[in-house]
């Protein structure tokens, strides 16, 4: 039993709707008490994000926990089929199902001959992992149920790995997309799992590549490149020299240079930014705050924080916090990376942190705040 | 009306197994009474809540207390890993709740289970029962298991009759009473309260949203209880038997009648008289139900949810000549019977359906689409078949004849969604807005068509028209802010 005064972490369940509800017309029902399903609708508005209305609840009560009775289920899964006829329809169980066992992989081949859409059933939680196993679990299953293998390839590529629950993925997508297009030529195909929706993930198949952002997206991008030709770089542009990482690395994959003087002319504008921050902060301390609860994109910004010479430290005498509307408790000057955001909207897709110029503009944001 | 005829007539309804729900998909389901317990609770200035559950239930309920108490509460989480489920909590559990008492040195501690608590068989009342050997403060406990229960409204009275626990025999104190169940800031600025504190009446406790434990232990040092919501009707009736004080019972009803009825009681057990002016207000309701008859009679509505109760709901709008076509209703006791017998034989006899499932419902307004919708709704949707939007918020917040008024007021200046981002705009900023809307060429014309219908724009969201770029319009930008209200 683990005792949080904070936010707890996000579980595995919560990660895999957090994932699905990236994908407007996704269609999803639940199995279990409704006051889940409704606590996780309202939770959404705290990401600034819609569950697009497509996300069903089929209650669950005493006497079909006695009975191992799934017939709320069966009925809500023909009744969805039915009436809106989706092409697929995603099961989640809940803590209670996963407690007394109803096993959702029986339960819908069972009946997946009497319905139209494809079942797709989301494993149980496992009351251990956190929302990042629930990414993973989302991301394998849309690689190896949606996508459609094609022969055919274009000019573009995927992004794996952002979801709405990133906080400022809107922004990254652009400024992917730019980088993307003005270094190689190459079009945004498909976001596993941002702002997409069922139609351009069964055509993702046709991009050329794959960038992993996260490691959770690591099986995916396997497995679409064992099946579907479609190899991948695994990069966190965060930071000029992580960005200039990820354009390396990318020019490698497609065997294509890229315009390094355009490059040097974007590092030199953050090269001169970061100088003038660095002495800002001559005689200051340079430590800074960083709430993030996934390990991985914190180490992402204790790299791009130590080309602005700063250093994570959680001590009240730091200069500044990043994190989110709740996390900045000694009152810091504050940057928001993350979420839950009470009265903020984030919606403006051109202030990136990620790339050149989000290099740029969070050394600008983070300059103006001391 | 395709599914809708599934469900049964006003005249039909017998008891609460006649309010069907129209799907076994539900969207988006009734709320849990972990909610309605943390919504009290939470409220209580000085007492922690330890919510034992997996991190689902202690993430959102931390989720809500956070929003409503801006950050100022005092909700812990006590999370379940697998171990907990397979082999118990019990000494993680007590390690726990010693650790918050030492930090916190609280007067008391509220204990939440939820459902996969209850589920396992977790004996927390046991738990906390040999904990009570070695902490001198009260441990209560509030159970929330869903499974249970159909809807929030558990977790409230559940939590009310657990705060009884912490009341001590004290002497009744003359011309000072307690409001209870009262949910909103700014009681003082009710009517009732208004009205009693004119007289030198003290309110020694306003339960939940103003009061601490201390408040709590010394509830009974009053000379009578004012219930504002029957949720804490049980917790009255317990301080009655108990501690002796009376109560009465201040109707959430919107029936003139029963409110004058109230304060003449009130003014009974007090030995006080309120001002005739008081009395007055329910000519005022009666002249506003006048005028606001040209604009309602024969007008069709859906009532959805809201925090009336349904039939007395429909009792004010039938005085205004609308009907009802669908009622989303959550239970039914004994005591609406005859509320529901007299909209019988007035000729109302709508669908009645479950609450909380408003999918099947959306459905219905291809074919049959109401004038007006009461309730949380989308706004987008509702404006696509030209429905009017009403959300009645704002009123609950009053206690007494205002509450009637205010309601009729949102009818009358069809106070939607919007209303809840700020005040109206002046008419003049309305006019100007709707002006601009006309020549706005991107907008999408569900939406252009929704700020038309409205009679007053809300002040921020007729700003922004004013500002923003005509061919630039950007949809996020007008709707930021309304996205938190928008379920």
């Amino acid at each position: 039993m683990r005792l949080y005064n904070n936010y707890p972490i996000p579980s595995d369940r919560m990660g895999a709707l957090y994932a699905l509800g990236g994908i407007e017309d996704a269609y999803i029902i639940e199995f279990g008490p409704a006051g889940t399903t409704h606590f996780a609708i309202e939770g959404f508005m705290q990401i600034d994000a819609s569950m697009h209305n497509n996300t069903y609840t089929t209650h669950i009560d005493e006497t079909d926990i006695t009975f191992g009775d799934e017939s709320r289920l069966v009925n809500a899964i023909k009744e969805i089929d039915k009436n809106k006829s989706p092409k697929y329809i995603f099961i989640l169980g809940s803590t209670i199902t996963s407690i007394i066992g109803i096993d959702l992989l029986s339960i819908t081949s069972l009946i997946q001959s009497e319905i139209n859409a494809i079942l797709i059933p989301v494993p149980n939680c496992d009351f251990e992992s956190n929302y990042l196993k629930g990414y993973k679990d989302i991301l394998s299953i849309i690689s190896k149920k949606i996508v459609k293998p094609n022969l055919y390839k274009t000019n573009s590529f995927n992004i794996l790995g952002l979801f709405i629950n990133d906080y400022n993925y809107k922004s990254e997508i652009e400024e992917i997309k730019r980088l993307m297009k003005i270094y190689f030529d190459f079009e945004l195909n498909s976001v596993f799992l941002a702002d997409s929706d069922i139609s351009s993930l069964e055509n993702s198949g046709c991009a050329s590549i794959n960038i992993v952002l996260k490691s959770e997206a690591l099986e995916a991008a396997k497995h679409l490149d064992l099946n579907n030709n479609q190899p991948f770089i695994s990069v966190y542009p965060l930071g000029i020299n992580k960005t200039e990482l990820f354009l390396n690395s990318i020019s490698k994959l497609i065997n294509k240079e890229y315009d390094k003087d355009l490059f040097n002319k974007e590092k030199k504008a953050f090269i001169d930014a970061s100088t003038d921050f660095k002495n800002l902060i001559k005689n200051k301390s340079n430590n800074v705050q960083l709430n993030l609860s996934n390990p991985e994109i914190k180490n992402h910004y204790k790299d791009f924080l130590s080309e602005l010479g700063l250093k994570i430290d959680n001590s009240a005498n730091s200069i500044l916090h990043l994190g989110n509307d709740f996390s900045n408790k000694d009152n810091l000057p504050y940057f928001q990376i993350s979420h839950p955001s009470y009265k903020k909207i984030n919606r403006y897709p051109f202030t990136p942190y990620l790339g050149t110029r989000g290099a740029l503009y969070l050394t600008q944001q983070l300059y103006n705040l001391i | 009306m395709n599914k809708i005829n599934k469900a049964k007539k006003l005249n039909q309804i017998k008891s609460n197994k006649d309010i069907l729900s129209l799907s076994h998909a539900q969207f988006p389901g009734p709320h849990c009474p972990l909610f309605g317990a943390i919504m009290t609770a939470s409220y209580i200035e000085d007492m922690p809540v330890l919510i034992i559950g997996t991190e689902e239930c202690t993430y959102y309920g931390k989720d809500f207390a956070v929003l409503r108490q801006e950050k100022k509460d005092k909700v812990f989480s006590a999370v379940l890993e697998q171990k907990d489920i397979t082999f118990g909590c019990e000494e993680d559990l007590k390690a726990i709740i010693k650790n918050i008492i030492k930090k916190e040195n609280p007067k008391a501690l509220l204990v939440v289970t939820t459902c996969v608590v209850e589920l396992v068989g977790e004996d927390v009342e046991s738990i906390l029962h040999s904990l009570s050997y070695e902490i001198n403060i009260p441990l209560l406990i509030v159970k929330t298991e869903h499974f249970k229960c159909t809807s929030h409204i558990e977790g409230v009275e559940r939590t009310f009759n657990e705060l009884y626990k912490l009341m001590k025999q004290t002497s009744s104190i003359k011309n000072t009473v307690n409001i209870l169940g009262y949910k909103y800031l700014d009681v003082e600025k009710t009517e009732l309260v208004e009205n009693l504190i004119s007289k030198d009446i003290k309110i020694n406790m306003c339960l939940p949203s103003k009061s601490t434990i201390s408040q709590i232990e010394s509830a009974a040092n009053c000379a009578l209880n004012i219930v504002v919501e029957n949720t804490a009707l049980g917790l009255a009736k317990k301080m009655e038997e108990a501690f002796n004080i009376p109560y009465v019972n201040f109707p959430s009803s919107l029936d003139i009648c029963d409110i004058s009825n109230a304060y003449n009681l009130i003014e009974k057990h007090l030995n006080i008289k309120f001002d005739n002016s008081l009395y007055k207000k329910s000519k005022k309701i009666n002249n506003e139900i006048n005028l606001l008859k040209k604009l309602c009679n024969n007008k069709s509505f859906v009532y959805g949810n809201t925090p009336f109760n349904v039939w007395d709901f429909t009792l004010l709008t039938e005085k205004l000549g609308m009907y009802p076509t669908i009622l989303q209703v959550r239970n039914i006791k004994n005591s609406d019977f005859h509320k529901i017998n007299s909209l019988i034989d007035k000729n109302i006899n709508p669908f009645i359906v479950q609450t909380a499932n408003i999918a099947p419902l959306r459905d219905s307004y291809k074919e049959n689409a109401p004038d007006y919708y009461f309730g949380h709704e989308s706004p987008m949707l509702l404006s696509r078949y030209n429905i009017k939007h009403i959300v009645l918020d704002e009123a609950m917040k009053n206690l007494g004849y205002e509450r009637i008024l205010i309601t009729l007021n949102a009818i009358k200046e069809e106070k939607g969604m919007f209303s809840l981002m700020g005040q109206s705009s002046k008419k003049e900023k309305t006019t100007l807005a709707k002006s601009k809307i006309k020549n706005i060429p991107n907008m999408p014309n569900e939406i252009r068509q929704m700020l038309l219908n409205m009679p007053v724009i809300p002040e921020k969201m007729a700003d922004k028209i004013l500002s923003t770029d005509e061919n630039n319009f950007d949809i996020n930008n007008l709707m930021g802010g309304a996205h938190h209200a928008s379920i």
